[in-house]
């Protein structure tokens, strides 16, 4: 998919928490063999605050991507939030990050679904939005405090964390632009939770090929045959990264070399941050990348569908890195818990309230 | 129902912005904001957003909790002298009670207050964390990961 006019990043703001938890101490508090999480190629993982949530994290990755921006908050016309842990089931959390970013009333807004993808249709909806002219800016958040079941191998991986992008059309203030789109659904069961269900569940090995690997490598597939593009024309390739072992495994079957993705793999570090997966590694990328370079992303979402971008680094975008912390910084800035902690924070565990 | 659905509505630009009103006679800050100033008594005050930007000007460390706070007990209460000059008390986050001090830098933050049981509303506030001043250059993340993976 091509826009009738160039649409661009203005900005780009990423937020983790600052607390972490070895994968090796939940394998030991479960039973796993020692380093059973080095084979997912996750070390260690986010976890959010007790008083924090995907509204929370939200928000902040938002609040950085608007001091980056050098624009008025006020011409941001749409704010969506992508997420799969919405703190409530009906009532926008889109309304309480508009109100908590001063950018209300007269906003279009919503709260996307569509597993670790939703944040992604925010963004083609916003390209498609900006290019038509019906708006100027739109901010685009990706935020989850993802859930997994206690002892099951997903809780190595669900971590929790946002990013957050101001979209707008091509100009001087950008710091780089999408040269088009393909997007790939179908419907794959390999993840879901159902309604009221605390936990998701997940198709084993079904998540896989059928699922990552079929619909992540069609649409970059669509995407290169669409552009003309082959492998060698992209310096950065960023995945979604459910592990630090996927994005890795699908290169290779695209034919993109390691180097191309290991600037943007984030997740052996924060683990799966689901919505904000592929997005923290597109603004780990930005933070990195060269003008004129090319970038490769491709977010992917359970139930299944993926998109694949080209996207063009422009000038801009070295001016803005240090307008707000980077994702080096934010990995450096990090303090243990235990599984306690960690059980209490994440609501494993919490006081009978009479 | 303990949180007062129109209280959370009413107070929702102080408490999400950190609103404040600011008296068009004297230049006096009120946070939270009144509507009549109790300095000079003027009726006319404007809303501003304040920066949130501050240091901690005094604290206590709150162990014995009110009904429905113990999962984020101990609670560290500070008064933060905000840039502007104005006092602002407020919940400490992301930090150890030993890790306190007064003068420590610190910057405001949205975060979750308290939540009503399991079905209730889920308030939303204001709380500080420590400011961090960010200096590193580059970002090559598989550097961060060899360290990681070397420390797991």
């Amino acid at each position: 998919m091509k826009s009738i006019k160039d649409v661009g990043i203005v900005s780009w703001g990423v937020y983790f928490p600052k607390y972490r938890i070895k994968c090796s101490d939940i394998g030991k508090v479960w039973g796993f063999p020692p380093q059973y999480s080095d084979g997912l190629r996750v070390y260690e993982k986010t976890v959010a605050n007790i008083d924090e949530d995907t509204i929370t994290m939200g928000w902040e990755a938002a609040r950085y991507a608007v001091a980056r921006a050098k624009i008025d908050p006020k011409e941001i016309e749409a704010i969506y939030v992508g997420t799969e842990s919405k703190p409530y089931a009906v009532k926008p959390s889109i309304t309480i990050i508009a109100e908590a970013l001063g950018i209300t009333p007269k906003t279009l807004g919503a709260d996307l679904e569509f597993a670790c993808r939703a944040a992604s249709e925010a963004m083609e909806a916003s390209i498609g939005l900006i290019s038509s002219g019906m708006i100027k800016y739109s901010l685009v958040i990706g935020s989850d405090t993802a859930q997994a079941s206690p002892g099951d191998v997903l809780e190595f991986t669900a971590s929790s964390g946002a990013a957050a992008f101001i979209l707008g059309l091509r100009s001087e203030n950008i710091v780089a632009y999408f040269e088009g789109s393909y997007s790939y659904i179908t419907d794959t069961p390999d993840f879901w939770r159902r309604s009221l269900a605390q936990y998701p569940m997940h198709g084993e090995q079904f998540t896989g090929d059928p699922a990552y690997f079929a619909h992540i490598i069609s649409a970059v597939k669509g995407l290169m045959e669409e552009l003309g593009f082959k492998p060698s024309d992209f310096d950065y390739v960023v995945f979604h990264q459910p592990n630090g072992r996927f994005p890795l495994k699908a290169a290779a079957r695209l034919g993109f070399s390691k180097e191309k993705v290991l600037p943007g793999l984030i997740t052996p570090m924060i683990g799966n941050t689901y919505n904000g997966s592929a997005l923290i590694g597109l603004a780990a990328v930005l933070e990195v990348a060269n003008p004129g370079q090319r970038i490769l992303l491709v977010p992917f979402g359970s139930g299944a569908g993926s998109d694949a971008y080209s996207i063009i680094v422009e000038e801009g975008v070295k001016e803005k890195i240090h307008l707000a912390p980077t994702v080096k910084e934010l990995l450096e800035d990090k303090e243990y818990v235990d599984y306690t902690c960690y059980s209490k924070y994440r609501g494993l565990t919490s006081k009978f309230n009479f | 129902m303990k949180i007062s659905v129109p209280r959370v509505w009413r107070e929702l630009k102080s408490h999400y912005l950190l609103e404040a009103s600011v008296c068009t006679k004297c230049g006096k800050i009120h946070y939270p904001p009144r509507t009549i100033c109790d300095n000079c008594k003027n009726h006319k005050l404007i809303r501003r957003k304040l920066s949130g930007e501050g240091e901690v000007l005094t604290y206590t460390v709150q162990y014995v909790v009110l009904e429905g706070y113990r999962e984020h007990a101990p609670i560290i209460f500070a008064i933060v002298k905000l840039k502007e000059g104005v006092n602002v008390l407020a919940p400490l986050t992301d930090v150890k009670p030993e890790n306190v001090r007064v003068g420590l830098k610190v910057t405001a933050v949205l975060r979750k207050i308290t939540e009503d049981g399991d079905l209730g509303l889920i308030k939303y506030g204001i709380k500080f964390k420590p400011m961090k001043e960010f200096r590193n250059e580059g970002n090559v993340a598989y550097e961060s990961e060899k360290r990681t993976r070397k420390n797991s």
